[in-house]
């Protein structure tokens, strides 16, 4: 057991089921951990609860793009059909309210879209390449059937030893170092580090 | 799910005593502003009583038919967060048989006023002469006895069979109920669409508009769904379903509230808008009263009202979950289903009126007549009497519904 060091990423524990990673979410949010996360092949319901998320701010975004969105159709409409190249369709006035309001439906939509996924990707910090947690072999079954939580050593409560144990203790297995560089992560993993 | 409860509540009664004057209330009110409506508008003005009547009746049955699709969509849907509330729709849903009786002065007395096609002369109106072959006297009352048929027919069977399973938890009941109402909701659609044309499209029979049945449906949907919030809420305020309705059951509600809102918005734009470009005059004719005078005012409060306030008052989560949030939005949106009909039926009084005179007449533009509050208060009035008795018969939610477990443990995960 090494002690932290510059190139630890964090302490990976498998658990058995959905049910025992959200109970082990509940106690790690429970002690005040910041930097940590939980992987599963699937969504967890409850589990943004159990991990104490907050609202999040993507609606923020949303809102800026939906606004936007409004504004150029407003903006498109009126220059186009009543000062740019002002046209007698029908009888109709230049502009009117009728006919545009599904435009600015349509574009309001249209960037409000635009504007979430950008915020989620903004928020989430993706796209992203790699990630350390990959360098955890057995971590290839989060896709598959696999329920993993990673504390991170720069969380200021993570200390290698007590938060090994505190692992072990939530009912953690094959708890294993996991490092920045590919070449410091035991490969394959040492099935004997289990609990 | 850790909040679902270890025991079944048991079936549960409505305290009358708990509901203060409401009991003596409704029923008062019911009576007397009928009785009243009827003596006053008779002796001095029938054809301003026609109208209000109608308006009144219109308010009346679309609260109903919107239970009444509540009610088929939740079995059809199978759906579990609205079983403990299902009683209440169900309530209302088979108030339909007293509308039926609601419906008599209207055939009896009123006809003549209301339906200008009626008394017209074919040879003036070759329009007319084309429609005859479905507006003519003898099957337009075949068909309104088929739709007040079916929906008293509809909402008994969906109550009575919910109340047996109370008796015996019989869960082949839910199945039958969900298989009914396959074939029901389309039965559903037709009745009130046509419904919709027979009683106000026809008011002004030139008219026609294609959107007139979802229009008048999302009104429907969403002012029954205000009416279900205020009863709950007002259930649960004087101590009833203690521990077993919660804040998710508000946020549904609230979010359907929020949807038919929207819908009810896009519905009413979409007829507006087709009928604006196409430019037609015997459909834009319908719009161009209607933005005549004070109507004007009367339309823009109208859209405004019944949907963008209602929208933003419930676009947060908070204005969902918080009860006299939720409840308050609710009371404006039953008040703004009420302008609506009335912003529908009223401008085709004073069209009657010209006719009748041979001019235009003295009163046009939006002009409220206490009529139309009477006529109002008594219709629901009597209507409201109906559900709280029909509600005391038996326990107020479903009690052995095989779904309730997962009514009461309903999470919306947020």
């Amino acid at each position: 057991m090494s002690q932290p060091t510059s190139s630890l990423f964090g302490l990976g524990a498998e658990f058995s089921s959905a049910g025992a990673l959200l109970e082990a979410a509940k106690k790690i949010h429970s002690l005040g951990f910041r930097k940590w996360d939980v992987y599963s092949p699937f969504p967890i319901h409850g589990m943004d609860h159990a991990m104490g998320f907050q609202r999040s701010r993507v609606s923020l975004f949303s809102l800026i793009g939906g606004c936007t969105g409004l504004s150029v159709a407003f903006i498109l409409i009126y220059y186009t059909s009543a000062i740019n190249y002002p046209l007698i369709v029908q009888g109709k006035p230049y502009f009117a309210l009728e006919p545009s309001l599904p435009i600015f439906f349509e574009l309001t939509i249209l960037l409000t879209a635009f504007g979430t996924v950008l915020g989620l990707l903004l928020l989430t910090l993706l796209p992203r390449l790699h990630h350390p947690v990959f360098n955890w072999d057995r971590f290839q079954r989060a896709t598959d059937d696999g329920f993993f939580l990673v504390l991170e050593s720069t969380d200021p409560r993570f200390d290698t030893t007590s938060s090994r144990q505190l692992l072990q203790g939530i009912g953690g297995l094959y708890i294993t170092e996991i490092f920045q560089d590919p070449e410091e992560t035991p490969n394959p993993v040492r099935p004997e580090t289990s609990s | 799910m850790s909040h679902s409860p270890s025991h079944l509540p048991s079936a549960e009664k409505l305290r009358l005593e708990s509901l203060g004057i409401l009991p003596v209330l409704f029923p008062t009110v019911g009576v007397i502003g009928l009785i009243s409506a009827f003596v006053w508008g008779l002796m001095t003005n029938p054809m301003q009583l026609a109208f209000s009547y109608l308006f009144a009746f219109t308010v009346g049955f679309t609260i109903c038919a919107g239970a009444l699709f509540w009610t088929l969509l939740h079995h059809a849907l199978d759906a579990d967060w609205s079983v403990l509330m299902r009683r209440i729709l169900e309530s209302i849903a088979s108030c339909f048989p007293v509308l039926l009786l609601l419906f008599l002065p209207i055939i009896f007395l009123f006809s003549k006023e209301l339906w200008h096609w009626m008394t017209t002369d074919l040879s003036e109106d070759p329009l007319l002469a084309w429609k005859r072959p479905f507006l003519n006297e003898p099957f337009f009352y075949i068909r309104c006895g088929f739709y007040l048929l079916f929906f008293s027919l509809a909402g008994l069977l969906y109550r009575n069979l919910s109340m047996r399973q109370d008796l015996d938890g019989d869960p082949r009941i839910t199945l039958r109920l969900r298989h009914t109402a396959y074939g029901f909701i389309p039965l559903f659609v037709l009745c009130l669409t046509f419904a919709g044309f027979d009683w106000l499209m026809s008011l002004d029979h030139h008219w026609y508009s294609t959107m007139w049945g979802v229009y008048l449906f999302a009104g429907c949907a969403q002012s029954s769904m205000a009416i279900l919030i205020l009863i709950t809420n007002g259930l649960v305020r004087t101590g009833h379903l203690k521990g077993l309705f919660t804040v998710e059951h508000n946020h549904i509600m609230g979010m359907l509230l929020f949807a038919f809102t929207t819908f009810w918005g896009y519905i009413s734009f979409s007829q507006y808008f087709l009928q604006w470009y196409a430019n037609i005059p015997e459909e834009t004719w319908f719009f161009v009263y209607r933005n005549t005078g004070s109507w004007y005012w009367y339309s823009i409060f109208l859209v405004v009202g019944h949907f963008f306030i209602p929208f933003i008052l419930l676009l947060t989560q908070p204005a969902k979950r918080t009860p006299w949030r939720i409840c308050s939005t609710a009371v404006w949106v039953v008040g703004m289903h009420c302008v609506d009909i009335y912003w529908i039926i009223m401008p085709n009084l004073q069209l009657q009126e010209s006719r009748h005179a041979g001019h235009v007449a003295a009163t046009t533009g939006f002009h409220p007549h206490l009529l139309d509050l009477l006529a109002l208060v008594g219709v629901l009035g009597i209507l409201g009497h109906t559900v709280l008795w029909l509600l005391s018969r038996g326990s107020i939610f479903p009690a052995r519904d095989p779904r309730l477990r997962d009514s009461l443990a309903v999470t919306n995960w947020l």
